[in-house]
């Protein structure tokens, strides 16, 4: 991106900005864009999307729907800021501009999986998704699945599964166009400009999404010396779009055709040891997915969907001369036909996931090829209230063949409480990094394999003016040959034998409303001990020692106040030691960050029209989630949001 | 039904507290202390994890068999920064060359603490050129740099034919410069007096790496680099004639390094790495200075899924001193050998042992 583009984005955000801060008080509001928001979440869905096979299949497992309004309220920030302040989860954030990624109950980056639209994110050569490069705007539903589920999802998923969908790629034929925008000015020259046209004509339906960012992020940072420094090489120049077309071909069968491109130039800030930095990397991907849905009868459906998606990384260190390139392709197909009837619910489907790469140094394309033959079974009796699912999937992967059975079920003993276990065998194979990547790759490296088991309740109760929800789960999982990369100037992966995971999680909330005042509240809590059991290392002095960088201890708190149409929260968050060593030697101290999120809805006539104003790290807390990374102080976004 | 179910939530809730308390949070690390006495001491230099600014000193005491730990960190309340490659004495001062930092610390002897810092991008090794000179080789850079020991200021840099300048052997009024670059297959003569290229000696191999002297007043020169495809290889040179005299070619794939001499000088130890922690070419080798081939099996060989990545030995006892870093994940060890290659002692030290200082 030039020079001259750089400043088109901070320009056209205060532009807009400013126009309808003049402008928005001369028309007069008619619906709460809240609530719009949730007449469609609570809308069922016709095409059988991840988070309905989960419902359907995984009656067991612990399924949680990021609400709409949260949604709404973090729409302008990142996947991995919505988490790490909501979900008890630990999003290892490398800082401001870098790398983020998921820790789900003691797991690893690339033993949890990302899936948009039912296709996986997760970089083929990483094995990880990156969650700071994924916008919650473009997002019509998020959910997570917390455990293994193999079976359904396919190998890989050890920690857990965030589904990603887009809700409008039905064919909503009948819903009135809309159109958004959204602008945001923020702390550390941020400056932001989203676009959303949502249309719709006869049969066919299309949504667009653009968003560009631009940001200097030269926060202040006191350095190892004591002394008040400002960060350098922090700059972010970002820009996305994503096209959702969706086409009903007749009252059985809808196409939809789905296209993302990202862009992302981030500047690579130093670490607290670094004198300087220059580093420099380029993230960007294309994904394209076209899908077919077709009823063929009253009770079942059948579906194919093809994927293609491209993730180019480039990394650039002037300082030392480097400039590398990594390529990632995947290929996605999967087929499938689904059955049900009052008791029964089937499904078959056919997932095949072709990867590959060429890696910096090697001299061929390296391939992962997964072909699999999957299954789901569900028997429902007792009027709904006892739920019994099997699932299975017999996977190949390269030259190994691996059959993944997976087992749960749920039992609803009043109506305000239900009961869920869940039982799966974990998988996951090595990455064509931990294999292939010169130098450090090792082609010796065995698999991750094990089990999980989960159980839990949910206690809800629905009153009048009381909403009340309490859950809890608890888990236990065992992988052998678990993967941990080790190196001082070559990082190679290694098996370290077997590591016990298991913990507790509660979700806890609170609603009471009336006709004008809401006021809500909530606590998300986890305790993870996720610690090596047994080692290959000679005289290894990780045995019984938390796996790094795994938190035993992470919990939110929410409060929420909101009258007519203004609405007040504020977010505690509460991360305990990590470890930056496997034998408990080094650790980093807790941090806490405390958030606020206030928002007005305009009172305007021809349109939707809202004031959002964010406040991260209000208590100007100094905190590092990776060791030497320091992260942002007290910043500030404000934002205009308009849709009509 | 309400109350019931209210007062339900209010005992899970109680129970959840309680089961979350069950595992106590903070760690409880012991209270570090200074090491004193300034003889007979190893100084193991801790490299830390690249890219998490852990590096540290620790510091062996053979004779009472004692370790301290955080040495630097103890005595300055800061880190020393990433990636500690190497050690020199010079006088009461010890300079750290802290590669990924892109410093040299200046250390007092007696107290520990940093006198000074010396900005030097990417420093690797260190080496005293006279009472007032030293030159400082640098990583990704063709640049050496000629350090005014006296007041610790960059006096000039000298331009060398490659980039990563490594061993450096100083003899009389001349440097022995090793280019650490694929490209490179020479071994470089520096007069310090001028500062300037002199000469240079044609190798057999590759990205020349380390140097030595042995008994004989001959030079060997460790070269290769086996992740860059350029075959591991041992050349001994005759100093006095600048010519190559023998050359040993290591099998393909196969990385050697950090040789060193014993107290004698005429044998030669080095490691073999296999990072993968297989059993081939994956150990402590040793060959005496004469031998007409390299030595076929370990000295000292590493266990399954271990490498090791210092080597040093004792110049008052000849006790061989092996590095594990154990991953650079963890506490490294060091474990101590009899010149028969008799495990005589094993400790613990900070994290990523590379290299040692027998002061």
């Amino acid at each position: 991106m030039n020079h001259c583009n750089k400043h088109i984005i901070p320009t056209i955000a205060g532009c807009i900005t400013l126009l309808f801060f003049f402008y928005a008080p001369a028309v007069r509001g008619q619906e709460k864009s809240l609530r719009e928001v949730r007449i469609q979440h609570r809308k069922e869905r016709k095409n059988l999307n991840t988070t309905e096979r989960l419902n359907t299949f995984g009656p067991g497992m612990k399924v949680v729907a990021i609400d709409s309004q949260l949604l709404q309220q973090y729409a302008q920030q990142n996947l991995g800021q919505l988490l790490a302040q909501q979900m008890p989860v630990f999003i290892k954030s490398y800082g401001i501009n870098s790398l983020a990624t998921l820790n789900f109950r003691g797991s690893s980056a690339a033993q949890s999986l990302v899936l948009w639209n039912g296709v996986p994110l997760n970089n083929a050569a990483l094995g990880m998704a990156d969650v700071s490069l994924l916008s919650v705007q473009n997002f019509d539903q998020v959910h997570i699945a917390y455990g293994g589920s193999s079976a359904l999802l396919g190998s890989g998923n050890v920690g857990a599964a965030i589904l990603l969908d887009n809700r409008n790629r039905e064919a909503d034929t009948g819903k009135k166009n809309t159109f958004a925008v959204h602008t945001e000015v923020a702390s550390y020259e941020r400056y932001k400009l989203a676009l959303q046209e949502r249309y719709h004509m006869g049969k066919f339906s299309a949504t667009l999404r653009l968003q560009g960012h631009s940001a200097k992020n030269n926060f202040n940072y006191t350095d190892q010396n004591g002394v008040p420094q400002k960060m350098p090489n922090a700059q972010l120049h970002s820009y996305e779009g994503m096209l959702n077309l969706a086409y009903r071909l007749s009252n059985r069968t809808q196409v939809h055709l789905d296209l993302w491109h990202q862009s992302f130039e981030r500047d690579i800030p130093p670490a607290l040891f670094e004198q300087f930095s220059v580093k420099k990397q380029n993230d960007r991907s294309t994904r394209l997915l076209a899908e077919i849905n077709h009823t063929t009868g009253k009770n079942s459906r059948v579906y194919n969907k093809t994927a293609l998606l491209q993730d180019r990384m480039q990394y650039r260190d002037s300082a030392i001369g480097l400039s590398a390139t990594n390529s990632t392709f995947q290929f996605y197909e999967e087929a499938g036909w689904q059955h049900h009837t009052t008791q029964h619910e089937l499904l078959l489907f056919v997932p095949v996931n072709i990867s590959w790469t060429k890696p910096v140094n090697d001299s061929v394309a390296r391939f992962q090829n997964k072909f699999a033959l999957a299954a789901g079974y569900t028997y429902k009796v007792f009027e709904d209230r006892l739920k019994i699912a099997a699932n299975s999937r017999l996977e190949q992967i390269n030259d190994q063949t691996v059959f993944l059975p997976g087992l749960n079920a749920s039992y609803r003993l009043f109506s305000f409480l239900q009961f869920r276990a869940n039982v799966q065998r974990s998988y996951r194979a090595p990455t064509l990094n931990e294999w292939y990547y010169q130098p450090g790759g090792n082609p010796l490296l065995k698999p991750e394999q094990g089990w999980s088991q989960d159980a839990g309740y949910e206690l809800k109760y629905a009153g009048s003016s009381l909403f009340l929800q309490h859950d809890l789960s608890l888990f236990n999982r065992q992988i052998q040959d678990w993967i941990l990369w080790f190196g001082g100037s070559i990082w190679t992966p290694h098996n370290i034998a077997r590591v016990h995971s298991r913990g507790i999680e509660t979700f806890n909330s609170l609603l009471w409303k009336t006709a004008n005042w809401k006021i809500s509240a909530g606590v998300n809590t986890s305790f993870v001990l996720a610690t090596t059991v047994q080692s290959y290392i000679p005289g290894d002095g990780s045995i019984g020692k938390q796996i790094p960088y795994s938190p035993r201890y992470n919990g939110q708190a929410n409060i929420g106040l909101g009258y007519g149409d203004f609405h007040i929260s504020y977010n505690h968050t509460y991360t305990g030691y990590r470890f930056i060593t496997t034998d408990e030697s080094q650790y980093l101290l807790p941090y806490e960050t405390g958030n606020v999120y206030l928002r007005y809805d305009l009172p305007l006539k021809k349109m939707n029209c809202a004031l959002s104003f964010y406040g991260n790290n209000i208590w100007d807390r100094p905190y590092q989630v990776v060791n030497m990374r320091p992260m942002p102080g007290r910043n500030w976004a404000l934002g205009l949001s308009a849709s009509f | 039904m309400d109350r019931k179910v209210l007062q339900n939530i209010k005992w899970l809730l109680c129970t959840l507290v309680l089961l979350a308390s069950c595992k106590k949070d903070k760690p409880e690390p012991g209270k570090p202390v200074l090491p004193g006495d300034k003889t007979g001491r190893v100084l193991v230099v801790c490299e830390g994890s690249l890219g998490n600014g852990n590096a540290e000193l620790s510091v062996y005491y053979p004779s009472s068999d004692s370790v301290f730990n955080d040495v630097f960190k103890t005595a300055n309340g800061s880190e020393l920064g990433d990636v500690f490659q190497s050690i020199t004495r010079l006088g009461d001062r010890y300079l750290l060359c802290v590669n990924n930092s892109d410093k040299i610390v200046v250390l007092n002897r007696n107290s520990w603490m940093q006198e000074r810092s010396i900005n030097i991008p990417k420093p690797r090794y260190l080496t005293k050129v006279s009472e007032q000179k030293a030159y400082v080789g640098s990583l990704f850079s063709n640049k050496l740099y000629v350090l005014n020991t006296t007041d610790y200021t960059v006096q000039k840099t000298i331009d060398m034919p490659y980039s990563n300048v490594e061993g450096i052997l100083v003899q009389g009024s001349t440097a022995y410069v090793c280019c650490w670059d694929t490209a490179c297959n020479k071994l470089y003569r520096i007069d310090t007096q001028s500062d300037r290229i002199t000469d240079s000696v044609l190798l057999s191999g590759y990205a020349p790496q380390s140097i030595l002297k042995d008994r004989e007043g001959t030079l060997w020169v460790m070269a290769g680099n086996a992740y860059k495809k350029k075959n591991t290889s041992l050349n001994r040179i005759d100093a006095s004639g600048g010519k190559l005299i023998r050359s040993f070619a290591f099998p393909a794939g196969v990385e050697a390094i950090k040789p060193c001499l014993n107290n004698n000088a005429d044998s030669l130890y080095f490691l073999e790495v296999n990072y993968s922690g297989g059993s081939i070419s994956n150990g402590v080798y040793r060959m005496p200075v004469g031998s007409p081939e390299l030595p076929s099996t370990a000295f000292i060989t590493c266990k399954a899924n271990q490498y090791f990545w210092g080597l040093g030995i004792d110049p008052y006892s000849g006790h061989i001193f092996v590095g594990d870093p154990k991953g650079f994940v963890q506490k490294g060890s060091v474990s101590m050998y009899s010149v028969q290659g008799e495990l005589k002692k094993e400790f613990n030290t900070n994290l990523g042992v590379g290299a040692f200082y027998f002061d």
